[in-house]
């Protein structure tokens, strides 16, 4: 077997496919949002509050997935009628309140964190719940209700008049994607062993969206892409030192200009 | 009389953020844009005063006015290498969001390697001396960077209520299909445009290092999110509500830590985002300048 | 990506290309493992890359490897930095064992981050095989380092995360050289209440709420400290890491009239916050808690307003102390900038490390040394370190020491008899 470290760059590295599955759920419903590190923030703590408490591990992830995945429906119900850059400031507002709220929940620890959570995630969990996720979205395209996402993101005067439930669809959508930030919040605290609000903040959010941005919304691979790039090209361009992040950036504003629809081309499900 | 304070602190604090607002909201105004590296163009600009400063010896004034004319070609410089090339090949409405948290990033990094993590500051004597009016006190340099900033949002508003760039300004973000239809050249706008908000975002980065002795490259991030809510306060794309919204925002933050905690500060003005976006998401100016769609 | 620094040590620059490959290997073989026959051969070739790596960084003879964790770049570089300053100025005199070889570091950089520090920690243990490890520098990222040094069996120091309880928590592998703030700060409150002229009956409480250390401090440690010498807490008034305006918080403070003022919190912040309490006319002695306050860095934000401020601290700058006053001058030789507390934190760190492997006797890297090096931070009682004096080790691997008092006079911290 490979030695624990690789072991915990290839557990963080699925926890971020994760995030970016949780972008990309919604995002093909034409739902962008730049606050999922808020459900993966309400996942972590959920589920390591019960693991404290000797709820089984399966039970304490599938529990904070639920709990984040009912905040997203409560945040999306009116939140999804306003749309695009509107939608993007909105959900950035959201996880900001999360972090700022988690920062006042002293029975979580507050800004000082939450220390002691049991070592409960494995790698062969992380990867089990990638393939699991990567296989529902990846099915769900040929699915009615996939069908249905996007054609609301094609269209949502159309894809009305053709009898979507517009609402619904919307929500299901984006409550899916905070159910998956919050199984990522879940395996990343029971990993991590340590979290605090902090590590839930605008960044991670960002990150998120970049995952999906540069790899592409258009099929669940691209987003896998754009996870691998975002996380594994800094650590390849160690070698610059000092002035890899600022090639990084560099590489960033490249991709945004060139490969504006992301590294992954999109290619409809009716092909396949 | 504490409450009296609390809200000169306030109205301190808000000015500088209106300024940030104001670039923030005209670059919205005019290309429906979240310019999340406009945080570290304010950044830039507290560098280029602090050199200016140190190296060159010279006055406030004079300070204020290289960082507003090194962060306008910035902002040039930023326009033509990470948006316009965007633009010209009809990207996405999300590649310009990656690309200014890319410029963003750079300027960041780029900042660090060059001066260091940590907290650099002005000269003492940039800090002006205290005066007191009864019970109540402020330093000179309070009333500076207030002045500094009330000055400026009144030219803001002569220069896009009657200079015809202003007016092409506010032409643009009203709609740019229709600027161009009227013989606008709307590619000039946009440089103009960039150049006008960096410069006041590099005014505010001073004006900031001025009066809290705290330059680092780091100091643009908070900014930069701030200043999406105080867009949204003051309705996205109009320039005096992000002047009322910059003013509420800082003196919301001050009662909030003079009269409850400080970890509730940014909870308030991002509640207030997002009540704002629900029930009333044009803002609260909504005039002839604000966005619309 | 390996580099031999002038010094004849070796310096990762973190995780180095070898251990990406290896991550696509990771991948590439559980993909491979269906089909257990490729499995295992994929697995062969990644033990080799692995062995290979390992080859690379161990020299014929059996050294003694240390790692190393410490923020050299983000937004805690700055502790690194100086604490990298020490680590050269060490090797550069102690880096030979004797008959045990060489003493070898191997170094990453953590940014400062919690995840970071759990993979470079286990990339220490497993690729480095090193023999102890020492840091990580924040409480935060000690609190995610412990557990896995800890769970694998290897000492891990750090020499400066303050937060009570986190090295309680992970026994017998874990230790921290720093002592703990809650005993510090109920030193530091006795000495500053029996100092003043006029009595401290009531005082204001201002705290960091981000930083771990300091919010544990305002929150508890600071309030019980307080309590002690019958001191009444007006108002506990918060602020966050990376605030820059504290006028909102002294208005607060001022119109509360207290007796004294008590502040916990990072040099920077401590500095601002002192210099708005004297700009908004607030005359009141102070103390500052927690120990990172004392840096001379503080002084240098706070200007002429943190004169007469009260501290606790274990590094002097300004001591006249034979092998202090050594250090600072090679140290400002070597590097061209004075030390800071996280300079001395760290030389005393490896010095004692490096007594450790001497006293018992470490030739290697194996686990009876692991044992030996973890038995001789435990049971250490009195052994002398260059710039701290005594160091004990309580029983929750936890540094106890008198703490110096310095007080702020012009422009230097001195001592407070």
């Amino acid at each position: 077997m490979f030695n624990s470290y690789t072991e915990s760059l290839a557990v963080f590295f699925g926890i971020n496919v994760l995030m970016a599955f949780s972008v990309y759920l919604p995002s093909s419903a034409g739902l962008i949002s730049l606050g999922q590190g808020g459900f993966m923030a309400i996942g972590a703590y959920t589920s390591a509050l019960l693991t404290a408490k000797d709820v089984p591990f399966a039970l304490a992830l599938a529990a904070g997935a639920a709990v984040a995945a009912l905040i997203g429906v409560l945040v999306a119900a009116p939140a999804v009628r306003i749309r695009g850059i509107y939608l993007i400031i909105a959900t950035l507002g959201f996880g900001e309140i999360v972090r700022i709220l988690f920062i006042n929940l002293e029975f979580a620890g507050g800004a000082s964190g939450l220390s002691g959570i049991r070592p409960l995630t494995t790698l062969w969990y992380v990867v089990g719940v990638c393939f699991f996720v990567g296989l529902c979205l990846w099915r769900l395209r040929t699915l009615t209700l996939g069908r249905a996402i996007l054609a609301v993101h094609e269209d949502e005067t159309a894809a009305e008049a053709m009898g979507i439930k517009l609402l619904q669809t919307k929500l299901i959508a984006f409550g899916g994607g905070a159910a998956i930030a919050g199984l990522a919040g879940g395996l990343f605290a029971h990993y991590a062993l340590f979290i605090d609000p902090e590590q839930f903040g605008f960044s991670r959010s960002a990150e998120a969206f970049l995952f999906v941005v540069l790899g592409g919304s258009g099929n669940p691979l691209g987003p896998v892409i754009g996870a691998a790039v975002v996380t594994l090209l800094p650590e390849v361009l160690r070698f610059l030192q000092d002035w890899r992040m600022s090639f990084f950036a560099v590489l960033l504003i490249g991709c945004a200009i060139w490969r504006p629809g992301g590294l992954v081309a999109a290619r409809p499900p009716s092909r396949l | 009389m504490v409450f009296l304070q609390q809200l000169i602190n306030g109205v301190m604090l808000g000015s500088t953020y209106a300024l940030v607002a104001i670039g923030y909201s005209l670059i919205f105004g005019v290309l429906r844009l979240l310019h999340f590296a406009h945080g570290e163009v304010f950044m830039v600009g507290a560098f280029i005063g602090l050199g200016a400063v140190v190296y060159l010896h010279v006055g406030p004034l004079v300070a204020l006015l290289c960082a507003a004319v090194g962060c306008a070609l910035l902002g040039v410089v930023i326009e033509f290498v990470a948006f316009r090339p965007i633009r010209r090949r009809n990207g996405s409405l999300l590649a310009p969001i990656v690309s200014s948290l890319g410029v963003g990033l750079l300027l960041q990094e780029v900042a660090t390697n060059l001066f260091g993590a940590e907290q650099t500051r002005f000269p003492p004597q940039f800090e002006g001396e205290m005066i007191r009016l009864g019970g109540l006190f402020v330093t000179s340099t309070q009333l500076f960077i207030l002045g500094t900033s009330f000055v400026l949002m009144l030219a803001v508003h002569l220069f896009v209520s009657y200079t015809k760039y202003g007016m092409a300004m506010r032409a643009s973000a009203e709609s740019t299909d229709v600027a161009r239809l009227l013989g606008i050249n709307v590619d000039t706008v946009i440089v103009l445009t960039f150049a006008f908000a960096s410069a006041l975002g590099g005014v505010a980065g001073v004006l900031v290092g001025f009066a809290f002795s705290a330059i680092s490259p780091f100091m643009g991030v908070s900014m930069s999110i701030k200043g999406v809510a105080i867009m949204l306060i003051g309705g996205l794309g109009s320039i005096y509500g992000a002047m009322v919204g910059g003013l509420i925002l800082g003196v919301v933050e001050v009662m909030t830590v003079g009269y409850l905690a400080s970890s509730y500060r940014d909870a308030f003005s991002f509640a207030l985002l997002i009540i704002m976006l629900l029930v009333r998401p044009q803002g609260l100016f909504s005039g002839a300048s604000a966005a619309k769609r | 990506m390996v580099v031999v620094n002038r010094n004849g040590f070796i310096v990762f620059h973190n995780n180095e290309v070898l251990a990406i490959d290896n991550v696509f290997m990771a991948a590439v073989a559980f993909l491979a493992s269906r089909d257990t026959g490729i499995g295992v051969g994929m697995r062969k070739t990644m033990i080799a890359i692995g062995l290979s790596a390992v080859a690379m960084a161990t020299p014929a003879y059996a050294d003694v490897q240390i790692g190393v964790l410490m923020p050299t770049s983000g937004f805690a570089a700055g502790f690194g930095l100086e604490e990298q300053g020490s680590i050269d100025l060490f090797m550069k005199s102690y880096s030979d064992l004797g008959p045990a070889g060489k003493l070898k570091l191997v170094i990453y950089d953590t940014r400062g981050e919690p995840a970071q520090a759990i993979s470079l920690t286990k990339k220490l243990i497993d690729s480095d095989k090193v023999t102890a490890i020492i840091g990580p520098y924040l409480s935060g990222e000690s609190e995610a380092a412990f557990p896995v040094a800890n769970r694998a069996a290897t000492p891990i120091v750090t020499p400066s995360s303050a937060k009570p309880g986190i090295a309680a928590a992970n026994r017998p592998w874990a230790f921290r050289f720093s002592s703990t703030t809650d005993k510090t700060d109920k030193a530091l409150i006795e000495h500053w209440t029996k100092k003043q002229s006029k009595p401290i009956k009531n005082v204001v409480l201002f705290y960091d709420g981000k930083d771990a250390v300091s919010s544990s401090d305002g929150k508890t440690v600071m309030p019980a400290a307080l309590k002690a010498a019958n001191v009444n807490v007006l108002d506990a008034i918060s602020f966050q890491t990376g605030d820059v305006d504290f006028s909102a918080q002294v208005t607060r403070a001022k119109a509360l009239n207290p007796d004294g003022i008590v502040v916990t919190a990072l040099f920077t912040e401590a500095g601002h916050l002192v210099s708005e309490l004297r700009k908004q006319g607030m005359t009141q002695p102070i103390a500052a808690g927690v120990e990172l306050s004392l840096d001379h860095k503080f002084i240098e934000i706070a200007g002429k307003a943190s004169e007469g401020v009260l501290t606790a601290a274990e590094f002097n700058r300004d001591s006249s102390k034979p092998t202090v006053v050594q250090f600072v001058k090679d140290y400002e030789a070597a590097t061209h900038h004075l030390p800071g507390n996280s300079s001395a934190l760290m030389y005393d760190t490896l010095s004692l490390m490096r007594h450790c492997i001497m006293s018992t006797g470490v030739v290697g890297n194996s686990e009876a040394d692991k044992v030996k090096i973890r038995d001789c931070w435990a049971n250490m009682n009195g052994v002398e370190a260059p710039i701290a004096g005594a160091v004990t080790i309580n029983k929750d691997g936890d540094g106890v020491r008198q703490p110096n008092f310095l007080v702020v006079r012009d422009g230097k911290f001195v001592v407070d008899p």
